[in-house]
C-alpha cells in the first residue's frame, strides 16, 4: 500500500469522530428576487437550501462544504402548486414529498409521482424533502425524478442574467452533478396536461419497506386508444440503473400503436432492460438490477394497463 | 400445584418506564457536569502498519484543547476478557492492526475544537501488508498480526461419544457449509463513557455497560488504580445485546482523558463509529455433518468451524467454544465432535452478541435437520419431536437437563401455526408468490455459565435494607439495559417479602453501593441475581419474623408475610406491618433489616479444561419458533408474515417483559439477521456505516409474533424462573429459512438471505431439473 | 465566522439566542437548552430518535439547522406531559409494555402524536408508515403498534 496515499487517507479518516461542519454565511431571502440576487453575488460557493435532507447530510460529512447557504424557504410562490388548466400544473420547488403524496391536485392527476414520493425515505424525510431539492440533488437513485421524466416535465431556471425552461431529461450530466448553473434557481417544475386514458405507476425495489433508496425504480407512463387495448404513448424511465435518471425511449417506442399483449410488454421490458447500465454497489449487482428492470417493468406495464383498462386482477 | 402468587406473573410495567416516557432519564450522552470536556479518538485508517511516530504537538497548541493523549499516557496495559489472553491495549504504541484502532485521543472543550484538533495530529504509519480472510490467515507466509509465529489463536476440539461409529450406524448423512458475516449491534444508543478523574485522584465512570463490576476490575488493572480509588455507575443504557460487556477501550480513554486533563470528559461514539471500529458478531465458516438413523433420531454431528477472531483477542475462544457445545445440548446427540480454528486476521474484532454463537451455530444445525427429516420422508416438526430433549436428561458433554418444555414448545408452535394444514397446502398463492413455513428449535444456557473473566466463576449477589418507613431498598450488581432486569428482581424481592412492588426501591450497577455482580450476559440475570435476590429477601424475612415472632409471641413457623404485613397463619386479625416490625428493629434493638444473598451457578461447573465434559449452566432454556414467510420468485424478495413463538421461561415472572424480549428479538434482530443484515468488509474496511446501507427492520418490516410463554417450573430457578434474553433471536432465521424452503425448495447458506441468493438458487434448482 | 441571532418556541417557552449557522436544532436542544430528552442516534437523519414537532410536522431534527427553525414552534418529548398529567400516548406505551431500553421511545412519542393529530383513527398501515422512519432494536414495534391503535378515536 502506498504510503503518501495512506496518508492522504489519513485527514479524510478523521471521520470517525465525525467531520466538523465547516463555517458558513447564512441567509434566508424572504423573496425569490432577493434570493437570485443573492446566488448571483455568491457565486459557486453558495448552496441553496431547501429541505436539507440532502444538503445538511453532506455538508456533516464535508462532502459539500458551501461557504454561504441560501435558504429557500420563505419564498412563498416556491410552495405553492398551480393548476392552470391547458397550460398544465406548475409545482413550486419546495413543495415536500409529504405535500406531493398527500396534495389531492397531485394525486388525481399524477398519482404515480404520489407514490413515488411516499416511498422516498421515511415520513419525517418527506416532512423536509422536496421535489426541488431532489432534482436539484442528481442523485440517479431519485425517485421523484423518473415518474417527471415520464411526464415530459420542464424546468425553470432562473439567474440574474437569464431564465430559461429545459426538459427534466436534459438536466443530469452523472452522479449528484446537473446542469444547473452555479447562479441559477429551480423555480418551477412545469407539468404538460396529459391526453385522456393516461395513467401512470412507479414501482421501487428495495429490501425492506422503507428508509430504502431504490435498487431499481421503474417509472411508466402510458396512454391507451378508445377501445383501452391499444397503446398510443409509453414513456419509461428508470431508477439506479444509470449515471443518471434514465429514459428509456426505446423501451416505449415498442409498445406505441401495439396492442397491450404478453408478448409486446415482454419484448418492451427485454428492451428496457438493454438500455440500463447499471453497476455493482452495496446495494445490488448489475446482474441483478438487470434482471429486475425486465421483471419491473413488466409488472409496471401489466399494472398501468390494469389501472387505465380498470380490470381487476 | 399451581401456586397463586400476588406480584410474580403479573403483567405490569417497567419501573423506569415513567421517566423513560417523559424523557427524563439520563443516558450518558445527556450527563453535564461543571466544566466537561468532549473527547474524541484518532483511529487508524490502516488495517495493519507501524507507528513509527506520532506528533501531537500542533494538536495542544490550539486554543480549548486540554489533553491529548497517546499509549505514553497509560501504564500500557495489555487487556481483554480473559487475562490470560490479552493482546490488546488502550492506545496502541508499535502497531495498528485494523481500520479504526485507537491510536491518540484529544478532549476539548467542545466538539468541534476536539476535531480541529484531532485532525492535526500526525501520525506517520508504515504500512503492512495485511490479511481478511481467516482461511488465508492461517496459511504459512501470511503476514504476522502478533508476536505469535501463527495467525491461529485457538485451535480446539472436543470429542464426544464415537463420531465415526455413529455416522456408520446412520441411515442418512446430510453435510453443508455455512457463513454468517459481521453484524453489528446496532444499539439505538452509540457506546460512551464520562469519565470524572478528581485531584484526590478518584475517579468516577459513567458508562454504558453491561458489566459495572467487571468494568471497575478492568479498568483498576488496565489504568493502574486500585479498586478503591474507582467508582463505575452503570448509566440507564439504550439497548446492549454484548455490545457493552467488559470494558470497551472508549471507558479506558475517557478515563486517561480525564486523568491527563483534570477534568470530566465525555467520549460518545458517532454512528459512523459504531458500524467503523466497534466489536461486530463474530463471523463464522461452518462446515457440518449431521447423522440420523431411519426413525428419525440424530446419532452422529461433527462440525468444524473458523471463526474470524479479527484483530485482538476479545471473546472468540469462549463465543467459538459455546457454539461447538450446542452440538451436543440440543436434541442430546450422543455422537459428537466440534473442531475450531479462531483465526487473526486485520479486521475489526467480534465480541458478545445475543446468542453467543449460538445463532451461528443453530442456522446449521437446525436447517440441515431438515434436510435430514425430507431425506427420511419425515416432516420438520415430527423430526424434532422424536429428538427433543427430556427432562431429567443428560447430554453427552455432561450437560444435566433439569426443567425442560422443548417438546410443550414445538407442540403449541405448531398447532397455533396450523402446521400439517399448511404443510399440506396449496404453496402458489399468486403467479409469483409462494408461501411456506417453517420450523426452527434451540437450547441455550439459562444461568449464565462458569467462564466469566478466566476466573471460573459466575456469581450475583444482592443486598436489602427495609426502611424505617416499610419500604424496601433492593441493591444489585446486576445490570438493567432496557431487558427489565430491574423490575424482575424488584418483583421477586416483593414476592419473597410479601410487600406491593411499588414499595421495592432497586439500586443497580453502582460499585459504590452494589455488592458484585457479573452482570447482565448469558441471559444469566433472571436466574442468578434473581436467586441471589430471593435469597436476600429470605434473609430479610427471617429477621423481620424473629421480631414479629417476639412481638406477637407465636412460633416462627406460624408466620407468613403477604400485603405488607406479617401475620400468624389463619388469624387474619393477628399481624404487625413491615414497617412496624422494622422500625421496631431499628429503633428498639439497634438493629436495621439488612440482608444479602448470593448466588454462583451452584449447580453448574466449569467445563473439564482437556475434554470439555460437566454441566456448564443451572439450566437451560428452550424453545421452538414457526415462521410464515412468502417469497416472489420474480425478484426474491422475502417477505415474513408471521412467527409463532414458544419458550419455556421456567416460570414468568414478569409475563409482558418475556412477550417484549421474543418480540423484539425476533423482529428488531432475528428478522434482520435472516434477510437484511451484513457489515461489508473490503480490504478490512467497513463499507455500509449507516442505518440506510446497514439494513435492521422498520415498523413497515414487522410481522405478526405469536408468543406463548412454556413453564416448566425449574428445581433451580427463582420461583422455577430461566432467562428468555438470548433465545428470543436464537432460532429464528433457521425458522425463516425452513420456511423459504418450504416455499419453493431452496436453502440459502450463507445470511443473510437476500433476494440475489433466492433468486439464484432459484435458477440453479431449476437448471438442475432441466439437466 | 459570525453567530445568528434566533428566536424559537420550544414546549410553549421562547428563547432567544445566538448560534452559529451549523448548528443543528438537535445540538441547540440539547447542548442550548439541555432539553436532553431529544436524541442523537446517528445525526444523518435515518433513526429517528432525534424526532421533534416543527410547526406540528414531525422531522428529523438533526437535518434542521436552528437558524431555519428561527420563529418555529418546537414540541419535544418534555412537552408532551409530565408524571401528574401524562400525555395519553405516554400512558399508553407505559401500559402495552411499548418500552424496553427508552431510547428510541421520545422520537416514537413524537411520531405518534403527530399522526394522531392529523389521523385520529389511523389504519395498522398509516401507523407503520408514520413510524417507519423511528428504528427500535430493543422491542419489535408491535406493541407500540398496540399503545398507538388503544387510542385510536372510532
Amino acid at each position: 500500500m502506498n504510503l503518501q496515499k495512506c496518508l492522504d487517507q489519513t485527514k479524510k479518516w478523521t471521520r470517525f469522530g465525525g467531520e466538523q461542519m465547516k463555517d458558513f454565511q447564512y441567509f434566508s431571502p424572504g423573496s425569490l428576487s432577493e434570493a437570485i440576487s443573492l446566488a448571483a453575488h455568491s457565486g459557486p460557493e453558495a448552496a441553496l437550501l431547501a429541505g436539507g435532507t440532502d444538503l445538511v447530510v453532506q455538508m456533516k460529512r464535508n462532502d459539500r462544504f458551501p461557504s454561504c447557504v441560501i435558504n429557500l424557504k420563505r419564498i412563498s410562490e416556491f410552495l405553492r402548486i398551480d393548476d392552470r388548466q391547458e397550460r398544465g400544473t406548475l409545482i413550486g420547488p419546495l413543495v415536500t414529498h409529504h405535500t406531493l403524496a398527500e396534495s389531492p391536485a397531485i394525486r388525481e392527476k399524477f398519482d404515480f409521482l404520489s407514490e413515488a414520493a411516499l416511498s422516498i425515505g421515511t415520513f419525517q424525510i418527506r416532512e423536509r424533502g422536496t421535489i426541488g431539492g431532489n432534482i436539484c440533488n442528481g442523485s440517479p437513485a431519485a425517485d421523484t425524478i423518473p415518474p417527471l421524466i415520464c411526464l415530459g416535465a420542464k424546468l425553470r431556471l432562473r439567474s440574474s442574467s437569464e431564465e430559461r425552461v429545459i426538459a427534466i431529461e436534459d438536466f443530469f450530466e452523472g452522479p449528484q452533478k446537473t446542469r444547473l448553473k452555479s447562479d441559477e434557481i429551480l423555480t418551477g417544475i412545469e407539468i404538460p396536461i396529459l391526453p385522456p386514458r393516461t395513467r401512470g405507476i412507479y414501482l421501487k425495489l428495495g429490501r425492506r419497506k422503507a428508509l430504502e433508496i431504490a435498487v431499481v425504480g421503474v417509472a411508466v407512463l402510458l396512454t391507451l386508444d378508445e377501445r383501452q387495448m391499444t397503446c398510443t404513448g409509453a414513456r419509461i424511465a428508470l431508477a439506479s440503473v444509470a449515471p443518471i435518471p434514465l429514459p428509456c425511449p426505446r423501451a416505449g417506442a415498442v409498445l406505441v400503436g401495439q396492442k397491450m399483449e404478453n408478448k409486446v410488454i415482454e419484448q418492451a421490458a427485454r428492451v428496457a432492460q438493454e438500455e440500463s447500465v447499471p453497476i455493482s454497489d452495496l446495494r445490488g449487482t448489475a446482474e441483478y438490477r438487470r434482471q429486475m428492470v425486465y421483471v419491473l417493468t413488466k409488472r409496471a406495464l401489466n399494472e398501468v394497463h390494469r389501472k387505465i383498462a380498470g380490470v381487476n386482477n | 400445584m399451581e401456586e397463586t402468587y400476588q406480584v410474580i406473573g403479573k403483567r405490569v410495567p417497567r419501573l423506569d418506564a415513567l421517566s423513560k416516557a417523559m424523557g427524563d432519564l439520563r443516558y450518558v450522552s445527556d450527563i453535564q457536569l461543571p466544566g466537561i470536556l468532549i473527547g474524541k479518538v484518532l483511529r487508524s485508517p490502516l488495517p495493519h502498519a507501524k507507528i513509527l511516530q506520532i506528533d501531537i504537538s500542533r494538536a495542544i497548541r490550539i486554543a480549548g484543547v486540554k489533553a491529548v493523549v497517546t499509549a505514553a499516557d497509560t501504564p500500557r496495559r495489555k487487556f481483554c476478557m480473559n487475562p490470560a489472553w490479552a493482546n490488546n491495549m488502550l492506545l496502541q504504541d508499535e502497531k495498528v492492526r485494523y481500520v479504526g484502532d485507537q491510536v491518540a485521543a484529544v478532549a476539548a472543550i467542545d466538539e468541534d475544537t476536539a476535531l480541529e484538533a484531532l485532525s492535526l495530529i500526525k501520525v506517520d504509519y508504515e504500512p503492512l501488508p495485511a490479511v481478511f480472510d481467516p482461511e488465508e490467515a492461517m496459511k504459512p507466509g501470511a503476514p504476522r498480526i502478533h508476536q505469535e509465529e501463527s495467525n491461529i489463536a485457538l485451535h480446539g476440539s472436543r470429542n464426544f461419544g464415537d463420531v465415526e461409529q455413529g455416522f456408520r450406524e446412520a441411515n442418512s448423512i446430510c453435510e453443508g457449509t455455512y457463513y454468517s458475516p459481521a453484524i453489528a449491534h446496532c444499539c439505538m444508543e452509540p457506546r460512551g463513557c464520562v469519565a470524572d478523574y478528581d485531584r484526590s485522584g478518584k475517579l468516577t465512570v459513567w458508562s454504558t455497560t453491561q458489566t459495572p463490576h467487571p468494568l471497575r476490575e478492568e479498568l483498576s488493572e488496565v489504568l493502574g488504580l486500585p479498586q478503591s480509588k474507582i467508582s463505575v455507575f452503570q448509566a440507564p443504557v439504550g439497548g446492549a445485546f454484548g455490545a457493552r460487556m467488559g470494558m470497551d477501550p472508549i471507558d479506558g480513554i475517557a478515563a486517561v482523558l480525564s486523568m491527563k486533563s483534570q477534568r470530566p470528559v465525555k467520549v460518545i461514539n458517532t454512528r459512523e463509529e459504531e458500524f467503523l471500529s466497534s466489536r461486530i458478531r463474530y463471523p463464522m465458516k461452518i462446515w457440518i455433518r449431521s447423522g440420523a438413523k431411519k426413525n428419525g433420531r440424530l446419532v452422529a454431528r461433527e462440525i468444524k468451524v473458523i471463526t474470524d477472531n479479527g484483530a485482538y483477542n476479545h471473546e472468540g475462544q469462549y463465543i467459538m467454544g459455546n457454539a461447538g457445545s450446542k452440538l451436543a445440548q440440543l436434541y442430546a446427540v450422543p455422537n459428537i465432535r466440534y473442531e475450531g480454528l479462531l483465526v487473526y486476521t486485520n479486521n475489526v474484532y467480534g465480541g458478545a452478541f445475543r446468542g453467543y454463537g449460538n445463532p451461528q451455530i443453530t442456522y446449521a444445525m437446525e436447517t440441515q435437520l431438515d434436510q435430514i427429516a425430507e431425506s427420511l420422508n419425515m416432516d420438520p416438526v415430527e423430526i424434532r419431536l422424536i429428538n427433543a430433549n427430556q427432562p431429567g436428561s443428560m447430554t453427552v458433554s455432561g450437560c444435566r437437563i433439569t426443567s425442560c418444555g422443548l417438546t410443550a414448545c414445538i407442540e403449541m408452535v405448531s398447532q397455533n401455526a396450523r402446521w400439517r394444514e399448511k404443510k399440506m397446502g396449496k404453496k402458489e398463492i399468486g403467479p409469483s408468490l409462494r408461501r411456506g413455513i417453517g420450523l426452527a428449535c434451540m437450547i441455550h444456557g439459562a444461568s449464565g455459565v462458569k467462564f466469566f473473566w478466566g476466573k471460573d466463576c459466575n456469581f450475583s449477589s444482592a443486598i436489602i435494607k427495609i426502611n424505617t418507613d416499610g419500604s424496601v431498598d433492593l441493591l444489585t450488581g446486576s445490570a438493567e439495559l432496557g431487558q427489565g432486569s430491574n423490575t424482575t428482581l424488584a418483583m421477586i424481592a416483593a414476592e419473597e417479602l410479601g410487600v406491593s412492588l411499588s414499595d421495592v426501591n432497586v439500586i443497580n450497577g453502582d460499585t459504590d453501593t452494589t455488592p458484585a455482580c457479573g452482570g447482565a450476559w448469558g441471559t444469566r440475570q433472571t436466574f442468578t441475581a434473581g436467586n441471589a435476590v430471593r435469597q436476600a429477601a429470605s434473609e430479610v424475612k427471617k429477621q423481620l419474623f424473629g421480631v414479629v415472632s417476639r412481638l406477637l409471641e407465636a412460633p416462627l413457623q406460624d408466620l407468613e408475610a403477604r400485603d405488607n404485613k406479617i401475620y400468624v397463619r389463619g388469624t387474619p386479625g393477628k399481624y404487625v406491618t413491615v414497617k412496624e416490625a422494622a422500625a421496631e428493629s431499628w429503633r428498639n434493638r439497634g438493629n436495621p433489616i439488612i440482608g444479602r444473598g448470593g448466588n454462583d451457578d451452584p449447580w453448574s461447573v466449569q467445563p473439564d479444561p482437556k475434554t470439555g465434559y460437566g454441566n456448564v449452566s443451572s439450566a437451560y432454556a428452550f424453545a421452538a419458533q414457526a415462521a410464515e414467510v412468502e417469497v416472489d420468485v420474480e425478484t426474491g424478495l422475502v417477505n415474513v408474515i408471521n412467527f409463532w413463538c414458544a419458550h419455556d421461561v421456567g416460570k414468568a415472572i414478569n409475563p409482558i417483559g418475556a412477550e417484549c424480549q421474543i418480540e423484539g428479538g425476533v423482529i428488531s434482530m432475528g428478522v434482520g439477521y435472516a434477510l437484511m443484515e451484513n457489515l461489508i468488509l473490503q480490504g478490512g474496511q467497513v463499507q455500509n456505516t449507516n442505518f440506510a446501507d446497514y439494513k435492521i427492520p422498520t415498523m413497515l418490516d414487522t410481522c405478526q409474533v405469536n408468543t406463548y410463554l412454556i413453564e416448566t417450573i425449574d428445581e433451580h430457578g427463582p420461583f422455577g424462573a430461566k432467562g428468555v434474553g438470548e433465545p428470543a433471536m436464537i432460532p429464528s432465521a433457521a425458522a425463516v429459512a425452513s420456511a423459504i424452503y418450504d416455499a419453493v425448495g431452496i436453502w440459502v447458506t450463507e445470511v443473510p438471505i437476500t433476494p440475489e441468493k433466492v433468486l439464484k438458487a432459484i435458477k440453479e434448482k431449476q437448471r438442475a431439473k432441466e439437466q | 465566522m459570525a453567530k445568528v441571532p434566533i428566536t424559537i418556541s420550544v414546549n410553549g417557552d421562547t428563547y432567544e439566542a445566538l448560534v452559529k449557522p451549523s448548528t443543528t436544532l438537535l445540538d441547540f436542544l440539547r447542548e442550548h437548552l439541555f432539553l436532553t430528552g431529544t436524541k442523537k442516534g446517528c445525526d444523518t437523519g435515518e433513526c429517528g430518535a432525534c424526532t421533534v414537532l416543527l410547526d406540528g410536522r414531525a422531522v428529523n431534527s438533526c437535518l434542521v439547522l436552528a437558524v431555519d427553525a428561527n420563529g418555529g414552534q418546537v414540541t419535544t418529548v418534555e412537552g408532551l406531559g409530565d408524571p401528574e398529567h401524562p400525555h395519553p400516548l405516554q400512558k399508553a406505551f407505559i401500559e402495552h409494555g411499548a418500552i424496553q431500553c427508552g431510547y428510541c421511545t421520545p422520537g416514537m412519542l413524537i411520531s405518534s402524536k403527530a399522526l394522531l393529530d392529523r389521523s385520529p383513527n389511523p389504519s395498522e398501515t398509516e401507523i407503520k408508515t408514520a413510524l417507519a422512519g423511528n428504528l427500535c432494536r430493543c422491542g419489535g414495534y408491535l406493541k407500540i403498534i398496540e399503545a398507538i391503535k388503544s387510542l385510536a378515536k372510532v
